[in-house]
Order: structure tokens, then C-alpha cells, then sequence
């Protein structure tokens, strides 16, 4: 049998694992908004552990990784700095928000938001935001996917089909089971991708280095600029120092208020679980050492690559591997891609009808549970029409779109802990917050400093959302209350009463 | 539940408290080690830490600094939470 059979065959098993853990998940799950969007608020601590790693890394760190170490060098290293200070304030942030959407029914981040600052617009524009970031997101996954097959399969399994088939997978698994079905396909894919990460990290300086010291002496006397802090721009100059510490502090505030992660805490079973998760999360965090070790494996082995991106496939294809290690890697290449695209295209969904249509229209349970599954059908098309057409610089797109992502902080905090936010004020923040990013995303050139757009947006959002809040009239205090002191024990509401606009008639 | 432990002791309120500010303070501390100025301090490859260079072993030791500090912090919360 020719290689690519061989790990076609692979391919096609592990993607029928997923399948049929996937289909498995949904079993005992209520068929209800609830059940679908936030798995009956059911999630235990070993599903939960794995959503959040499995989600947080994405094909984006599995081949962007490495393809980083090999072309940008010790700029990587702020992937390894951001994630744990990112994660740490949600062991104080997620249980309330969990406790909060227990008590007023809610299951997306909006609805959150919109529970204590009340307005249909501030829910569409989240709704929009999100949606708009979302989707470039889950474009690099399916991409991500099909280049990989691509590789491997050495073009016989082209981008477009390779992509389609993991994608139909992805589809059918969350179609049927929903969240829990997002909850457990991540399990095993953040099983796979960490053995597979660490088995590869250390394999390789082993095999073409002799030892991951040896390895890192040899880059050191060829290319010594790759090691030093803060590393090289993409365009191989000197990266600055603002622009790393200003990409560490954006990502950092960002990385929790990304929808899909976001919206997990509605899944969890109790605020315990959150809190361990939490504090289990930098073990998976752990999981990028490896991933640059691969990436440096490559720098004295490839030429150039003219896309940095490949230098995974790139090494596994030339360095002379055993079938089964090609077709692992593929697997856990796979993994990474899948496990955050189910919850990307599940997120995107849900918030397309539970924010942008549910304020405006009134649906029956089972219409909202339809309109989500059409949704995801729609999310998944769009997103794959931009996966297989070229020439989208979706790269640069994802990662403005965490400076926009940013922006959903000054909210959430002031939710949680400031009695005298208010809607103006917290609107105003946010649009003057994300015009500011946009503005010096489009024009880099009017920056004063090269710090992250995201950050000029923050600046800019956080006092406008203070003084605003200040000229505008306090709000209910009783809707406060429930937001700075959820009660512990407080009554559930029945059903999702709380999250209705009153537009039943 | 248990409720052998109906008002918690002053000790237990007060190290719980300490213990708190000592997590926001290890995690403030942990955002000045890996940015600019303090990093700087740790840019270069050599001395070698454990065969990585030093600019990657820093921030690989802040994950594990963190790390303990939320095992630390959870500790304490949960024997709160009596469970």
C-alpha cells in the first residue's frame, strides 16, 4: 500500500472515532435551548479541563507554533506568557458569571451583559462583533485542517475535500449532540494533541540534534537572534519591545472573553469545577513547549519556507519518519483544528439567534433550538466558502479581531464590580473602544508608539465608559445587587423567563 | 454539608485574606516579569537553564510560579467552601 493510503486510512479512523464519540455525547442531554447551548449546565471537571485547553489551542498554535519558533524566534515566547495571566482572573470571574446565568437563565455572553445593562442595540452589537470575529477564526481551522491532509496525503487528498470531510464530521457531531458534544470530541482531541505535542517536541531535537540542549547550542552559534527576547518581526527585523509587551497584555485581557470560552462557564456543573479548571489550565499551557521545540527543530534543517506555517508538515514529510508518526501528527493536527472549531462554529450559532434574533423576535423553544442548527449549517458554509478561495489574509484579520475581542473586558468587569456603570456608558465605551481599534488597525502609521491596536482601544474605552456612566443616571439597584452579590443559594429561574425581552405578543 | 463549622474562626478569615493578596500579588508580579522593562533583564540565550535558553526557561517558570499560586490559592478557598 502507497504512504498517503496508509495515512488516509489513519485519517479516516480517527476521524470515525470523533464521529462516533461525538454522536455518543448527546445521549441524555435535554432536548432544549438550555441542554443544546449549554450542555444542562452539566459539565464535570474532566470535560471541562479539556474544552478549555482543546478550545484555547487551536490548529493556530499548533502550526502557527511552530511555524513562529522557526521564523520568529523568542517572539513566540509571548504565547507562553499571556496564557496563564489570561486564564487567572476567571478563577474569580467565572464562577459568578456561572452563578449569574444559573439564577437569570442565561446561556451567551450578551445575554450576560444585557441582563444588567438592558438594550437590544448593545445585543446586536455584541452579537455582530462576535460574529464577525468568529468567523475568520473558524476559516484558519478549516483551513488548517485541509492543508494538513493536503500535505500528508502528498496531494491526493486536496485542501477543499480534506476540509469538507473534517468539517462534515465536525457538522453531523454538533448538529446532533450540541455543547456536549463540543464537551466531549475535546477530550479526546486534547488527549491526542498533548501526547502527540510532547511525544514529537522531544522526539525530533532528539533525531536530528542529538538532544534539545545540543539543539538550541547549534542555533545559538548559526542564528543567535532567533533566541534573544523580544525575537524578529515576521518580516525577519528586530521585534520591539512594545509590541511584544503591548501583545501580551491585549492577549491576556482578551483570551476569556472570546465567545466560545466565554459562554463555557454557563456549561459548567458548579462553580468548583470552574475554579479548578482554572487552576489545572497552565499543565495544558505547558503543552507550547513542545510545540516550539518543534518549531525550532526546523531552523537549521529547512531553507526558508516561504509560508512558516508548514514547517510541521514541512519537517514530518523530510525527515525521513515511520508511516504511523506521519499519520499521529496528522491526527493531532486534526485534533487541534476540530476541537476549536466545533466550539467556534457551536458559539457562533448560538449567539447569531440567542443576541442578534431572539431581542427582536419571539421564538418557541423548539424554533430557537432549529434556528441554531441552521445557523451552524450557514456559519460552516460561509466560513469554508473563505477556506477554499485564495488570497484572504486571515491571519492579520484573526489577530485584530482579539484587539476587538478586548473590548468585551471594560463590560464584563463592570458588570461584576462597579455599582455605577451604566447602558450609555457601557455602549459608548464600546463603540469609541472598537472605532479606535479599527482606526489603527487601517492606519498603523497615525500609532504614537507601536503598541497593539487593541490597546489604543482600551485606553480610549475605559474612560468613556466612566464618565458617561457618571452623567448618566444610576441604575436599579436591585438589578445591581444581583450582579456584585449574586446570592449563593438564590432561586433558579424556571426555565428562561429572565432572558426574554417581553415581546410575547 | 457538614455543620459542625457554622461561623469560620478569625484565623481562617484572616489567612484566607492574606492568601488572596498574595495570589493578585504573584500574578501582578508575573505581568512585570514577562514584559518590558523586567524582561529585558532576561532576553538573552545564555546561561542555559535545563538545556533551553534563558529568554524561554522565564517565561516557562512563570507558568509554573502561577501555577503553584492557584494551587495554593484553591487550597484555602475549598477548605472555606467546606468541601
Amino acid at each position: 500500500m502507497e504512504q498517503w493510503a496508509v495515512i488516509s486510512t489513519m485519517i479516516l479512523a480517527y476521524l470515525g472515532l470523533t464521529l462516533w464519540v461525538g454522536l455518543r455525547a448527546g445521549r441524555g442531554t435535554s432536548s432544549t435551548v438550555d441542554g443544546f447551548v449549554a450542555g444542562d449546565r452539566n459539565f464535570g471537571f474532566l470535560v471541562m479541563y479539556f474544552v478549555t485547553g482543546a478550545t484555547a489551542f487551536s490548529a493556530f498554535a499548533f502550526l502557527g507554533g511552530p511555524g513562529w519558533a522557526y521564523s520568529r524566534g523568542a517572539a513566540a515566547f509571548y504565547i507562553l506568557s499571556y496564557g496563564v495571566l489570561g486564564m487567572a482572573p476567571w478563577y474569580v470571574i467565572g464562577p459568578k458569571v456561572a452563578r449569574i446565568g444559573r439564577q437569570l437563565g442565561q446561556v451567551t455572553q450578551a445575554q450576560f451583559l444585557t441582563g444588567r445593562f438592558r438594550s437590544r442595540g448593545l445585543s446586536l452589537l455584541i452579537a455582530l462583533v462576535s460574529i464577525a470575529a468568529l468567523i475568520p477564526y473558524i476559516t484558519l481551522q478549516m483551513r488548517g485542517a485541509g492543508i494538513v491532509i493536503e500535505a500528508v496525503t502528498d496531494g491526493q487528498v486536496p485542501l477543499w475535500l480534506g476540509s469538507a470531510v473534517a468539517y462534515g464530521i465536525v457538522l453531523i457531531y454538533v448538529l446532533v449532540s450540541g455543547v456536549t458534544a463540543v464537551g466531549w470530541t475535546n477530550t479526546l482531541q486534547g488527549v491526542f494533541m498533548i501526547v502527540i505535542a510532547w511525544s514529537l517536541g522531544l522526539y525530533l531535537p532528539f533525531a536530528l540534534y542529538g538532544g534539545i540542549g545540543p539543539m538550541f547550542e547549534a542555533i545559538m552559534s548559526q542564528r543567535p537572534e532567533l533566541l534573544e527576547l523580544p525575537g524578529l518581526t515576521a518580516a525577519g527585523a528586530p521585534w520591539s519591545w512594545a509590541g511584544y509587551t503591548s501583545a501580551i497584555l491585549v492577549s491576556a485581557i482578551g483570551l476569556t472573553m472570546w465567545p466560545h470560552l466565554f459562554m463555557k462557564a454557563f456549561t459548567a456543573r458548579d462553580e468548583r469545577i470552574i475554579r479548578r479548571t482554572v487552576v489545572w489550565f497552565p499543565t495544558f499551557h505547558l503543552f507550547l513547549v513542545p510545540v516550539f521545540l518543534i518549531g525550532f527543530a526546523g531552523v537549521l534543517f529547512v531553507e526558508s519556507l516561504e509560508q512558516p506555517d508548514f514547517i510541521l508538515p514541512h519537517l514530518i514529510l523530510n525527515v525521513d519518519l515511520p508511516v504511523i508518526v506521519v499519520g499521529l501528527f496528522c491526527a493531532g493536527a486534526l485534533s487541534a483544528s476540530m476541537s476549536t472549531g466545533d466550539a467556534l462554529m457551536h458559539a457562533t450559532a448560538s449567539v447569531a439567534v440567542e443576541d442578534g434574533v431572539r431581542p427582536f423576535a419571539h421564538l418557541s423553544e423548539y424554533q430557537q433550538r432549529l434556528l441554531i442548527r441552521v445557523s451552524i449549517v450557514v456559519a460552516g458554509a460561509v466560513a469554508y466558502f473563505f477556506a477554499i478561495s485564495e488570497g484572504m489574509s486571515l491571519v492579520v484579520l484573526l489577530l485584530t479581531s482579539y484587539g476587538i475581542i478586548a473590548q468585551l473586558a471594560p463590560p464584563v468587569l463592570a458588570a461584576l464590580f462597579w455599582r455605577r456603570a451604566t447602558t450609555p456608558g457601557v455602549v459608548a465605551g464600546l463603540l469609541v473602544g472598537g472605532a479606535t481599534t479599527l482606526l489603527f488597525f487601517f492606519l498603523p502609521e497615525l500609532k504614537p508608539i507601536a503598541l497593539h491596536e487593541g490597546l489604543f482601544g482600551l485606553l480610549v474605552h475605559v474612560p468613556v465608559l466612566i464618565v458617561v456612566s457618571l452623567m448618566t443616571p444610576a441604575q436599579d439597584a436591585s438589578v445591581i445587587e444581583s450582579y456584585i452579590n449574586p446570592p449563593k443559594h438564590g432561586a433558579e429561574v424556571a426555565g428562561r423567563e429572565a432572558t426574554d425581552w417581553g415581546n410575547r405578543t | 454539608m457538614s455543620h459542625t463549622r457554622v461561623l469560620p474562626s478569625l484565623g481562617s478569615i484572616l489567612a484566607r485574606l492574606w492568601i488572596r493578596r498574595l495570589a493578585v500579588g504573584v500574578f501582578v508580579l508575573n505581568l512585570l516579569a514577562v514584559t518590558w522593562p523586567i524582561a529585558s533583564l532576561f532576553r538573552a540565550a545564555e546561561p542555559p537553564v535545563f538545556g533551553l535558553p534563558m529568554s524561554m526557561a522565564w517565561p516557562i517558570a512563570w507558568i509554573v510560579i502561577g501555577w503553584i499560586t492557584l494551587l495554593v490559592l484553591d487550597h484555602f478557598e475549598k477548605r472555606e467552601e467546606g468541601e
